[in-house]
């Protein structure tokens, strides 16, 4: 069976992290206000009002180009996108074409592969709307203009993903790589149009999908579609589609008689601007250490191994994390693994992610210490995290204390491995037969009988003695 | 040269984007003055060359930037002063739909 | 009665004595309702409650200004604030902004008052102040127009015997062309000197606001007041315009322009010249390329750049408004849009649309933009050799309404020809009486080259020396 051609490109949206919208003065807490109360003539598109361009977002948006190894256009400038919609306070958005502020880039997946950037810039939000009775039932729509202004970031990808998959790693990389730079909004979702196409057929683009995992979903389900319309000797058409989050389908939008025409002109109400040499190397010598840097240095520094530093690296909490662990010393294998091998593990059992787990630092490093002096086995350390994270939640010390499950140096192991020995009498006879599993067989009833309290270690020494006499 | 067809069909076309619906009498009346200003003007461009940067405003200036600095927004109800109040709804304004 | 005496002089009167205000203040208020119920229409809005009231806060007021107690009529386009504000359009009838332009914040802190709000063509589309509802009429022959669009503020200029100063507006030629029509004085500044804060668009990169007067210093002292830094506009140069002296010894006619003019008009601007030898040497000068190209690639830029100023109106947020009840946005936005603009503003809005749609943007908008830097770059290279370029201000006396009615909209555009190649390149020009045609006024404009404001002050002297 032939493997299609898949081909994906991503258009996403984020906001900026600035303190006023783009063009003029006011806030960015929409969040926080009444409808239309974060407004200004010029939000509101009232005759006689004039945009002045936000120093931050372009700084911003400057550094989100370096992140992405973009080509940065130091001479750039907006034109208006004129389109008619009810949440456009003018009717026409003032957004980058001939000259966007970054250019070409590209992001790098962890398995190495590249994907694309064609290009990333700024452009003004609209307002919000809402439907009262629901988006194609309601008579009317509400709009509020706290959200017109507000600073967004556009960037687009080539389309060089070949999954829905692949698209959500990227995306994840990508937030990734964000979260470092503080540039984006906090509690914000990036939006995201995913375009489509199979086996070089027409692009199919599905608009507006907010956050990842709806991406992924809204992927896999349009191609399983496309393909099925292929098989049913269907053609696919250009054309756009929604994505209905509840129902996981994307569903055709409203075809129009006529495409809507943008005629882009230069923005006559503001100039051009042109970075200087110098400013661009001080935006660039600000930036702060990107996930790759940090691997480098996680592994140069503290000794840790490539693949570990990625996967901590992959997420910025993860990464501070671990830094502040082996900032108090912690040992860095120790705490590497705990993160990267226990703790990832059980959150992808239970379905989590990072940032729904709330970890006490010094918790995890008792946990540590305890790890590092050999006095708690590897098998009771999984458990103790299990319990911390999804049982009753308290310290793994704490229930390792509780529970004796700490090595304790008050066992007297020789008494313990003679008891084994004296009721698993021909133990000894099948060893010397040449059943060397008898070894693990009996380490393992030695550490149940002393509920894993002893160093694993010890016991294999002393065991190994006994038979060998 | 750009070859352009100035008839009913373009006018109408064009009008439709800009959100004009125009009447048969306003179709009329406007193609054959329409024609005359881009065939006769407009279309004068033609005959010279110009490979000079288009000028954005007639004197070129760059850079100008504000701080990201907050200042007071209208108030909901000055926000709202313009709208009638018939089209204002629990501080949203209410809008003809979408879809 | 004729006044000797400059806004200048009248400003120091009302400083030491509130009474020649209050006087001055009370007649043109007569002479305003006089002027109303002739038909004359100069007027758009006028709240007499609030002019009273500006009154008494001036009275009391500590600081008085360089302009105390003298009335300014608006045209209609500039905002001000909590003042119906509709730049002569149906589509905007109710819209009273949040905000002062900032050429009113700065009339207001020298102690102006803010009279009225004046006619004008719709958004400035138009040379005769025809497009719109209310249509002044020429104080000089009330069957004729008073020019556009800046038609009421010229007019009413013309019109009152009184202490007066207006604010007009020129995209292409708007503040000199009534100017002409109505034998006033005006100066339209270099772009960017005066602020676009507040002034409703209808081409942003060649508005611009500008001053009339009865003589070059009365346009002068308010062009100073209004110019300067405003940061409120990306485009304002922050400069500021101080009335002094400018060199004016080379001056050359602009021979296509002058050529292209009526008899009439040829006559008297010639004959004023003449006199003017005496004391300047004037030489002629071609511009081929603005003659031939300047109407065009203005109207591809500025129709292009208000078609997209005029899709904010839609019917929403302000201005005339219905109910969206049922109603698809489209639906919505057609209706009130075709039903409330003029023809004019119609047509405008189908050229600019149509000048910047892909497939013909490339071979009208861009190309227009690119011509406009050849333009320019002409003017520049006639002031390396030259003080100040003069021309009729316009090729016409002031026609009668009946004979504007017959002229095709290209007929209409062509009348700008002598100044919309200034207008264009966002030259400073001011426009003085040269003298008069069967009783009509005909202009003469100077034009100088950015930031020549001075020049033009000189001019202005020359021309009114005896």
């Amino acid at each position: 069976m032939m493997e299609d051609n898949v081909m994906i490109g991503l258009e996403i949206h984020a906001y900026l992290n600035t303190k006023s919208k783009l063009f003029c003065s006011c806030g960015t807490k929409v969040e926080e206000a009444e409808p239309n109360s974060l407004c200004c003539p010029l939000c509101l598109g009232h005759p006689g009002s004039k945009p002045v361009l936000n120093e931050k977002a372009v700084e911003l948006a400057i550094k989100i180009g370096y992140a992405l190894n973009c080509e940065i256009n130091k001479d750039f400038f907006f034109s208006r996108k004129t389109y008619f919609y009810p949440d456009m306070s003018a009717n026409y958005q003032i957004t980058q074409y001939e000259v966007p502020v970054c250019g070409k880039g590209s992001l790098k997946l962890n398995d190495g592969k590249k994907i694309g950037i064609t290009r990333a810039h700024l452009e003004a939000d609209p307002a919000a709307l809402t439907h009262p009775d629901g988006i194609g039932k309601s008579s009317h729509t509400l709009i509020d203009y706290n959200r017109s202004g507000m600073p967004l970031i556009e960037m687009v990808t080539d389309p060089d993903l070949i999954s829905a998959k692949e698209a959500r790693e990227f995306l994840r990389t990508l937030e990734n790589i964000l979260s470092y730079l503080d540039v984006l909004k906090p509690n914000t979702t990036m939006k995201v149009d995913c375009n489509i196409s199979i086996n070089g057929g027409n692009r199919v683009e599905i608009k507006n999908v907010s956050g990842f995992a709806a991406a992924e979903k809204a992927l896999n389900y349009e191609l399983a579609r496309q393909k099925q319309d292929v098989r049913a000797g269907k053609k696919i058409e250009q054309h756009t589609r929604m994505f209905n989050a509840d129902t996981g389908k994307t569903i055709e939008a409203r075809k129009k008689e006529t495409e809507e025409d943008y005629g882009y002109i230069f923005d006559p109400d503001l100039v051009s601007v042109s970075m200087g040499a110098g400013e661009l190397q001080r935006i660039k010598e600000d930036m702060p250490e990107l996930p790759q840097q940090k691997s480098i240095r996680f592994q140069k520094s503290h000794g840790i191994n490539e693949y570990d530093a990625t996967v901590l690296c992959s997420e910025k909490a993860l990464g501070d994390l671990f830094e502040s662990l082996v900032d108090k010393y912690a040992d860095a294998k120790i705490t590497a693994k705990l993160l990267t091998r226990e703790l990832l593990a059980i959150l992808n059992h239970d379905s989590l992610e990072f940032a729904d787990v709330k970890l006490d630092v010094n918790k995890l490093f008792d946990l540590i210490v305890l790890s590092k002096e050999g006095k708690v086995s590897d098998k009771n350390v999984k458990q103790a995290m299990i319990n911390y994270i999804s049982g009753d939640k308290s310290s793994p010390k704490e229930y390792l204390e509780k529970n004796n499950m700490l090595i304790s140096e008050e066992i007297d192991l020789n008494e313990v491995v003679a008891k084994i020995f004296e009721e698993n009498s021909n133990a000894i006879d099948e060893y010397k037969n040449g059943n060397e599993k008898v070894m693990n067989f009996l380490a393992g009833l030695v550490m149940r009988e002393t509920k894993g309290a002893v160093s694993p270690t010890k016991v294999q020494e002393l065991l190994k003695l006994k038979l060998e006499k | 040269m750009v070859e352009v067809k100035v008839d009913k069909a373009l006018v109408k076309k064009v009008a439709k984007n800009a959100r004009l619906e125009l009447s048969e009498a306003e179709l009329e009346k406007f193609t054959p003055q329409l024609k005359e200003v881009i065939l006769d003007s407009f279309n004068l461009l033609d005959e010279i060359d110009a490979d000079e940067e288009p000028s954005f405003q007639p004197i070129k200036q760059q850079n100008k930037l504000r701080k990201d600095e907050v200042k007071p927004s209208l108030t909901q109800d000055e926000a709202l002063a313009n709208v009638n109040v018939m089209l204002r709804d629990r501080g949203y304004i209410k809008g003809p739909k979408s879809l | 009665m004729v006044l000797k005496e400059t806004l200048k002089y009248f400003a120091e009167q009302a400083r030491n004595d509130f009474s020649a205000a209050e006087e001055n203040l009370h007649k043109i208020i007569l002479e305003l309702k006089a002027s109303e119920n002739k038909g004359l229409n100069y007027i758009e809005t006028y709240d007499e409650e609030n002019v009273r009231a500006q009154l008494a806060q001036l009275k009391s007021r500590e600081k008085k200004g360089r302009l105390f107690g003298v009335p300014i009529t608006v045209k209609d386009a500039i905002c001000v604030k909590g003042v119906e504000s509709k730049a002569g359009s149906k589509i905007l009838a109710g819209y009273k902004p949040q905000f002062d332009a900032t050429v009113i914040t700065k009339l207001k802190e020298e102690g102006a008052i803010i009279l009225a709000k004046t006619t004008q063509d719709e958004f400035g589309f138009g040379t005769f102040s025809t497009n719109t509802e209310k249509v002044p009429k020429n104080p000089f022959d009330n069957e004729r127009s008073c020019g556009g669009s800046s038609g009421g503020p010229a007019g009413f200029t013309a019109y009152t015997s009184r202490y007066h100063g207006a604010l007009g507006e020129s995209t292409g030629g708007s503040i000199a062309c009534p100017s002409s029509f109505c034998g006033v004085t005006s100066l339209t500044p270099t772009y960017g000197l005066v602020s676009r804060y507040g002034l409703i668009d209808y081409a942003n990169s060649m508005d611009k606001v500008g001053s009339v007067g009865r003589n070059i210093d009365d346009a002068s002292l308010l062009l100073e007041i209004i110019s300067g830094k405003d940061e409120k506009d990306s485009t304002n140069l922050g400069e500021e315009f101080i009335a002094d002296e400018g060199p004016t010894q080379k001056v050359a006619i602009i021979k296509d322009f002058f050529d292209n003019c009526d008899d009439s008009v040829k006559k008297v601007v010639q004959a004023k010249i003449d006199k003017m030898k005496e004391f300047i040497q004037v030489d002629e000068i071609e511009l081929p390329l603005n003659i031939k190209y300047s109407l065009a690639a203005y109207y591809i830029i500025a129709t292009s750049e208000a078609s997209t100023n005029l899709a904010k109106l839609s019917g929403l947020r302000y201005g005339k408004q219905s109910d969206p009840e049922g109603k698809h946005f489209d639906e919505y936005f057609s209706e009130i849009r075709s039903e409330s603009f003029t023809e004019e503003a119609k047509r405008r809005i189908i050229l600019g649309t149509f000048a910047r749609m892909s497939g013909f943007r490339d071979a009208y908008y861009l190309k227009a933009m690119k011509v406009r830097t050849k333009l320019i770059n002409e003017f520049k290279s006639a002031f390396s050799k030259y003080d100040l370029l003069l021309t009729p201000t316009m090729p016409i006396v002031a026609p009668k309404f009946d004979a504007i009615e017959q002229l095709t909209p290209l007929q209409n555009y062509a009348m700008d020809l002598c100044t919309v190649p200034a207008n264009l390149a966002g030259l400073p020009h001011a426009s003085c009486n040269a003298g008069m045609h069967n009783g009509l006024p005909v202009g003469l404009m100077a034009i100088a080259p950015h930031l020549g404001e001075p020049r033009l002050y000189s001019f202005g002297r020359i021309m009114e020396m005896k």
